[in-house]
């Protein structure tokens, strides 16, 4: 599935660079400048470390619709998706992922003190929607993400794993380049916007290839 | 059949328009906060009117008016939590809010469904 992922990568290059150059860094460098706001301007009673990670988990699931159509048009040897359509499924499934995000982080972290199980059951579900919102109706989208939930259930905590450990692990690479100089705020912000242009595509061929169930003899997906 | 689907994405694709607005009209020096407020309001709802008759066809009249109440409820909930500015207290503050949006919005859904439906007589003649 890696291999797999990586010669999607490669296919796509140029694709995946004019998408990053007009999605992913700008939506990295605005929820960086949202991030600082919320840190400078709001009190300490008003968590702002919690505005923070949300804006961090919004910034990965926003972009998962962008990424998974690549990769299942790639895998059903349809033809090639404009920039626009993908683009457009970005701005088209904005509102669902939100509407979905924001109760459950809410509910997430309130039950974070009964043994970080409803935190699990939640960041599952925000993680997993994004894949299955393409349907017509809102009532199949949670049925598949139900349906994925039941058969993965814990071996979703690995793929978090994954996904934390490949951030900190490239964040920590790339910051040992620029660790003795006189850093600003405005170098994090776009080294951060660089990062995510370059691991974010693997991680979503990857986590497409996991969860979509795609039949190549029949050319459709679950 | 009223979409609720579709419904979202307008809600969506209109709360995008308006972060990407607000972002730009803050690199003008404008003079006063008023204006920048009413041009922020004004490109918000018009896009509302105009998206949820495009997205919702059927029923495009409820789909807008939904919207504009949705649209207001959440600015209002993102001021109380975010910004901490206690809207609910003012009664005629939310009455006044709820009552321009909904008039802005209604405005565009009818000048843009009238649109709609020439092009489609157009198209069939």
């Amino acid at each position: 599935m890696i291999k797999e992922s990586f010669r999607i990568y490669n296919d796509h290059l140029i694709k995946i660079l004019i998408l990053s150059v007009m999605i992913v860094i700008p939506l990295t460098l605005f929820n960086y400048f949202a991030t600082y706001y919320f840190y400078t301007n709001l009190q300490e009673d008003q968590y702002p470390a919690m505005y923070a990670f949300f804006l961090i988990v919004v910034n990965f699931t926003l972009l998962i619709p962008v990424f998974k159509k690549l990769a299942v048009s790639d895998l059903l040897d349809e033809d090639d998706v404009s920039i626009w359509e993908l683009s457009y499924e970005f701005i088209r499934h904005f509102g669902l992922i939100m509407l979905v995000t924001i109760p459950l982080y809410i509910v997430g972290m309130l039950g974070s003190s009964l043994l970080f199980i409803p935190t699990f059951i939640c960041f599952s579900i925000i993680l997993l929607v994004p894949f299955f919102v393409n349907q017509d109706k809102i009532r199949d989208v949670f049925k598949k993400v139900g349906r994925v939930f039941r058969d993965e259930n814990i071996f979703l905590l690995l793929d978090f794993l994954v996904i934390v450990c490949l951030q900190v692990l490239v964040w920590s690479l790339f910051s040992l380049a620029f660790e003795s100089f006189e850093n600003n705020f405005y170098v994090y912000a776009v080294s951060r916007a660089i990062i995510n242009a370059l691991i974010y595509p693997v991680l979503i061929f990857y986590l497409t290839m996991r969860y979509v169930n795609i039949d190549s003899e029949s050319r459709r997906y679950l | 059949m009223f979409n609720l689907k579709k419904f979202i994405e307008a809600l969506g694709i209109s709360v995008i328009i308006t972060i990407i607005a607000g972002f730009i009209i803050g690199f003008f020096e404008f003079p006063t906060v008023e204006g920048v407020i009413y041009i922020n309001f004004i490109i918000t709802y018009v896009t509302v009117g105009i998206l949820m008759p495009l997205f919702n066809r059927k029923v495009p009249y409820t789909a807008a008016f939904l919207g504009a109440i949705s649209m207001t409820l959440i600015n209002i909930i993102f001021s109380i939590n975010v910004l901490q500015l206690p809207i609910f207290v003012y009664p005629e503050i939310v009455n006044e809010n709820l009552l321009a949006s909904t008039i802005a919005t209604m405005i565009t859904a009818v000048i843009v469904v009238s649109i709609l439906n020439r092009r489609e007589t157009e198209a069939y003649d």
